[in-house]
C-alpha cells in the first residue's frame, strides 16, 4: 500500500476524483498525486491533505527546483505510519494555524514560496520542524536517483575509479 | 593464523583498541615474540567488505555508542551526540582516515617554549624531540608507504587539488602539493596503487591506502604471536594490592563478562575511550581513576582547530573524484604570532558526497540560501583546515554515572571550548582558504563550520613530571609501570598535523621500550 | 593475507623488458632522471621525457625526438621538510622483519597491460588526453624532487603500466 504507483492513473481520472488542496498537488480519498499523474502515493495512517502539505514543507525545506515531487514524497512517506501519524498530524495542524495566523487559508493556501517560508520560521525551533528537516537532510539527498541532477557520481570502484576516467580532467582553469 | 591464548594467561600483553596506535603496536610487539591480546569493540572489515557510500558506511564503521558533548563550541550544538567521527571496527579509525602523513615541525615540539605563555591555555613541551623522533618517523613513514619519502612519488593531483593548487600560487604561496600520503602511489607492501576512486573515508576498497585492519593486524596474526578479539568492549582495568595491572575485564561479542589477565596494558582506545576506561577503572587504590594521580586524566582534550571552506565555481569542478585529500598548502603551518595568533595550520583539499555535503554543510540550516549552494554542488571545490588548537584543562573527557551504555557503563561527557586562539586562527584560515578559491574564480565561497572530530588527541598527556602529565616520555603512565597509553591521547600538544603518523611513529617506539624493558626485567 | 584486494593489473602477459628498445644511453637517462630534473625542464621539454618515458616504461620503441639538456628551466619549489637531496635513497630501513618495521619493497616497474575493474569489464590502459597525465605526472613531482621521474610517471597511471 504505502508505495509509490507510478502506472494505472490517468490524469483524466485523477481529475475527476481530485479534491483541489492548492499547492501542486492533488490528493482523494487516500492518496497523494502530482498534476501531471506522473506518481501518487497512497497513504494508510496520516490524512491525504496532511501528506500533501508535508510534500509541500519538504520542499519549501529543501527547495530544488529541479527534483520532482515525488523525491519530496519518499522523504518523507516514512511518517506515514500508525506511530507517527498523530505527531504529524498535530504539526500540521500547528503548522496551518500559523498560516492563518499571517493570514493564508492554510499552509497550502499561501501561494508563494517566501509566503510559506515566512509560516516556517515561526515554527522552526519548534520539535516537530526539527525532527522534519533533520530526517529530510538524510532521506531526501541519500537517495541515489536525485544525484545526477547535482552531477554527483556516487561510488567509482566498480568502473575502476577515476585513474582513466578524468580524476584531473580539468580544462578551464 | 590467531593465537588463542587462555583468559588466565598473565604472561600477554594486553592491548585495548587496533587502531593507529593499538594496531601498529600490537604488530610491532607480535613481530619481536611477544605474546599479544588484542581486545577491539568492532568488528572486522576487510576491503571487500567497504560500501562506498556515505551514511551506509557510516552505519558499518562509525563509533555509534552513546556520548554527549557540552560546551561553547557549534559542534556541541550541531551535533551533541556525535562529538567525534571515528571508527568501531579491526583497524580503527585507519579504516576512515584521509592517508596524510605529516611530521609534526621541530618547534611544535616545543609549544610552551615556543609559542610563550598563552591565557587559558596550558601548554607544554613534550619531553621528547624532532631529533629523537626522527629514526621512528622514517620507520613509520616506510611501513605506511607515505608519499615523498623514501624515494615515492607523490600522488597525481585531481581537479580539486588543480583548483587550490593554481589559487594557492596565485596569492603568493610556495609549498603547495598533493601531500605526504599513506596512499600508495606505486604498488607498495604489497598492495597496489590508488585508482583515485575517492571515498577514502568510506575505507579504500583497494588496499591502496594504509590501514592496521588489513597491514598491521593480519601480519601481526601470521606470527601465531597475536589474537585479536573482536566485538569485545573493555570495562575496566584491574590490579593487585601492589598497584600494579592485572588484567582487563571485558564483555564479549555475546555481552558476557570476561577477565584477560595481563603482563603488562596498553590502552589505545581513541582519545575519548580511553580515558573513560581509566576513569571508570576507579578503585579503592585508585578512587579518581587508574593513572590519574595528576588529575589530568580527561583533561586537556584537542581535535585541532578545523572547518571547511568549499566554494561554488562558473565550470564543474567534481571534487569527489580521486583522492578525498588529495593536497596540501603549507605556508601557514608555521608559528608566527603576526598574524594574530600562535601556532600555525594546514589547508588541505577535502571533498564530501552529496549527502554528506548536505549534512555538514551549515547544519541546521534549510532554504534557498542553502540548497542554492547545494545546486553548485558540480561546481565545487573544497579544502579543510588543521590547526593547532591550545590545549586547555577545562577541555576534557569525563564520565556520566548517570546515563550508562548497552554493558552498564558510564558513557563519556565531551567538553569543549573554543580557546580565543582557536577563533582567532579558523577566521584567518577560512579568509586565506577564500582568498585562495577566489584566486582560481569562486563565485561564491561557504566557510563551513567543523564536523565532528576525527582528531582527537590529548587526554592521556605525555610529560616528563608526574604532576601535570598521565604517562611519561614513553606512554607509560607515571602511577603504574606495567600500565601504557599507546594512541593520541599521549600527545602533550596537537601541533598543526594530522596525528596519524605520529601516533604509528610513537607506537613502533613504545614497542621497541616494551621489549627492551621486559628483555631487561623491568616489566 | 587471508583475503584479496581487488587487482587492476589482470591478466599477466609477459612484461615487455624495460629498455629493450631504447639506446642505453637513452634507457639510463630515463631511469636516473629525478623529478627534480624533470620539473626544471620547460613544457615542451617535460612534454618529450613523458612521450619517452611513456614509450619506455611501456616497452614501445622510443621516439627519436632527442631528449632536452638538463639544467635550463625553472626554480624547483621543494617542500617544507625538505629531506636532504641524498636521504631519500638511504632513508627506507633495511631491517624489516616482515611487516615490521622494516620498508616493504616498492614493486613498481612490475609491467603488466589490461586493466579489469572489478565488475569484470576491460579497460584498456590508454594515453588518451595525455596532456592531462604529463600534468598528472607533474603533480606527482612537485614537492618531492628526489622521486624518480619514471616513478610519477607511473603514479600518474595507477602504476598500471
Amino acid at each position: 500500500m504505502n508505495r509509490i504507483n507510478r502506472a494505472g492513473m490517468t490524469r483524466r481520472e485523477l481529475l475527476a476524483r481530485s479534491v483541489a488542496a492548492g499547492g501542486s498537488l492533488l490528493v482523494g480519498a487516500s492518496w497523494v498525486t502530482e498534476r501531471g499523474a506522473a506518481w501518487a502515493l497512497e497513504v494508510t495512517a496520516l490524512k491525504p491533505e496532511t501528506m500533501a502539505t508535508l510534500v509541500q514543507m519538504a520542499r519549501d525545506i529543501y527547495p530544488h527546483d529541479r527534483i520532482p515531487d515525488d523525491r519530496y514524497a519518499v522523504a518523507v512517506k516514512g511518517y506515514d505510519t500508525a506511530e507517527k501519524a498523530p505527531m504529524v498530524e498535530a504539526g500540521i495542524a500547528a503548522l496551518d494555524a500559523a498560516a492563518q495566523g499571517q493570514g493564508h487559508p492554510g499552509y497550502l493556501g499561501a501561494l508563494w514560496e517566501a509566503e510559506r517560508v515566512a509560516v516556517l520560521r515561526t515554527i522552526e525551533k519548534g520539535e516537530f520542524f526539527r525532527t522534519i528537516r533533520a530526517g529530510l537532510v538524510t532521506d531526501l539527498y541519500n537517495q541515489k536517483e536525485i544525484w545526477p541532477l547535482f552531477g554527483y557520481e556516487g561510488e567509482s570502484f566498480s568502473h575502476g575509479g577515476y585513474i582513466d576516467r578524468g580524476f584531473n580532467d580539468i580544462a578551464w582553469l | 593464523m590467531a593465537a588463542p591464548f587462555s583468559n588466565t594467561d598473565d604472561s600477554v600483553v594486553v592491548i585495548i583498541g587496533t587502531g593507529a596506535g593499538g594496531g601498529t603496536l600490537a604488530n610491532e610487539l607480535a613481530q619481536k615474540g611477544i605474546s599479544v591480546v588484542a581486545l577491539e569493540a568492532g568488528g572486522r572489515y576487510l576491503p571487500e567488505d567497504y560500501i562506498n557510500d556515505e551514511w551506509a558506511s557510516f552505519a558499518q564503521l562509525a563509533w555509534l555508542d552513546t556520548r554527549r558533548s557540552d560546551g561553547s563550541f557549534r559542534l556541541s550544538r550541531d551535533f551533541a551526540g556525535l562529538p567525534s567521527w571515528i571508527v568501531k571496527a579491526v583497524g580503527g579509525t585507519t579504516t576512515h582516515w584521509a592517508g596524510a602523513s605529516l611530521r609534526f615541525q621541530e618547534h611544535e615540539w616545543k609549544a610552551l617554549t615556543t609559542y610563550g605563555r598563552v591565557d587559558g591555555a596550558s601548554l607544554l613541551d613534550w619531553p621528547i624531540d624532532a631529533a629523537e623522533m626522527d629514526p621512528w618517523y622514517t620507520l613509520a613513514e616506510a611501513k605506511m608507504g607515505v608519499t615523498r619519502t623514501n624515494g615515492l612519488p607523490g600522488l597525481p593531483g585531481n581537479n580539486n587539488f588543480l583548483v587550490m593548487e593554481k589559487g594557492a600560487k596565485d596569492v603568493g604561496y610556495r609549498e603547495v602539493h598533493t601531500g605526504r600520503m599513506a596512499i600508495n602511489s606505486l604498488e607498495y607492501g604489497g598492495r597496489q596503487a590508488c585508482q583515485q576512486t575517492g571515498f577514502c573515508f568510506q575505507g579504500c576498497k583497494w588496499g591502496a591506502k594504509w590501514s592496521t585492519a588489513y597491514t598491521e593486524i593480519p601480519l601481526g596474526e601470521e606470527t601465531g604471536n597475536l589474537e585479536v578479539r573482536e566485538r569485545c568492549h573493555a570495562a575496566r582495568i584491574e590490579h593487585d594490592d601492589t598497584g600494579k595491572v592485572t588484567g582487563v575485564v571485558y564483555f564479549d561479542k555475546d555481552g558476557v563478562e570476561q577477565r584477560q589477565a595481563a603482563r603488562i596494558v596498553c590502552v589505545a582506545g581513541n582519545t575519548i575511550e580511553s580515558p573513560r576506561l581509566l576513569l571508570n577503572s576507579a578503585s579503592s587504590m585508585f578512587p579518581d581513576g587508574l593513572a590519574n594521580s595528576s588529575g589530568q586524566v580527561g583533561r586537556n582534550y584537542m581535535r585541532h582547530v578545523t572547518g571547511s571552506v568549499y566554494s561554488i565555481f562558473e565550470h564543474p569542478v567534481r571534487m569527489w573524484r580521486g583522492t578525498t585529500m588529495a593536497g596540501i598548502m603549507q605556508d601557514e603551518a608555521r608559528h608566527d604570532p603576526s598574524r594574530g595568533f600562535v601556532a600555525g595550520y594546514e589547508l588541505e583539499t577535502l571533498s564530501l558526497g552529496l549527502p554528506f555535503m548536505a549534512a555538514f554543510l551549515d547544519p541546521g540550516a534549510w532554504g534557498r540560501e542553502f540548497t542554492s549552494a547545494l545546486d553548485g554542488y558540480e561546481n565545487m571545490a573544497g579544502m579543510w583546515i588543521v590547526g593547532e588548537d591550545m590545549p586547555q584543562e577545562t577541555n576534557r573527557i569525563t564520565v556520566d554515572t548517570a546515563v550508562l551504555d548497552q554493558f552498564g557503563l558510564p558513557t563519556p561527557v565531551v567538553h569543549y571550548d573554543d580557546h580565543p586562539n582557536d577563533v582567532a586562527m579558523r577566521n584567518h584560515a577560512y579568509e586565506r582558504g577564500i582568498a585562495i578559491h577566489r584566486a582560481a574564480g569562486a563565485v561564491r565561497s561557504l566557510p563551513t563550520p567543523p564536523y565532528p572530530s576525527t582528531h582527537n588527541i590529548g587526554t592521556n598527556r605525555m610529560s616528563d613530571n608526574p604532576r601535570d602529565g598521565v604517562v611519561n616520555r614513553w606512554g607509560q603512565s607515571h602511577d603504574i609501570p606495567n600500565l601504557f597509553v599507546s594512541d593520541g591521547s599521549q600527545f602533550t600538544t596537537g601541533a598543526a598535523e594530522n596525528p596519524t603518523l605520529t601516533i604509528v611513529a610513537l607506537a613502533i617506539r613504545q614497542a621497541d621500550h616494551i621489549a627492551r624493558e621486559m628483555g631487561a626485567g623491568n616489566l | 593475507m587471508r583475503f584479496l584486494f581487488p587487482v587492476v593489473a589482470a591478466a599477466s602477459i609477459a612484461a615487455p623488458a624495460l629498455a629493450q628498445e631504447a639506446a642505453p644511453d637513452v634507457a639510463a637517462r630515463l631511469e636516473a632522471m629525478t623529478c627534480r630534473e624533470f620539473l626544471a625542464l620547460d613544457a615542451d621539454g617535460q612534454a618529450t621525457v613523458k612521450a619517452a618515458m611513456l614509450a619506455y616504461a611501456s616497452g614501445d620503441s622510443v621516439p627519436d625526438t632527442p631528449l632536452p639538456a638538463p639544467g635550463a628551466g625553472r626554480q624547483v619549489v621543494e617542500d617544507r621538510t625538505g629531506v636532504p637531496e641524498t636521504a631519500a635513497a638511504e632513508a627506507a630501513p633495511e631491517t624489516g622483519t616482515k611487516g615490521g618495521t622494516g620498508a616493504p619493497e616498492v614493486v613498481a616497474g612490475e609491467n603488466e597491460s589490461g586493466k579489469v575493474t572489478p565488475d569484470g569489464t576491460e579497460v584498456s590502459v590508454t594515453d588518451e588526453g595525455g596532456d592531462r597525465r604529463l600534468l598528472a605526472m607533474r603533480t606527482s613531482c612537485e614537492g618531492g624532487p628526489d622521486a624518480l621521474a619514471l616513478n610519477a610517471l607511473r603514479a600518474a597511471f595507477g602504476n598500471s603500466l
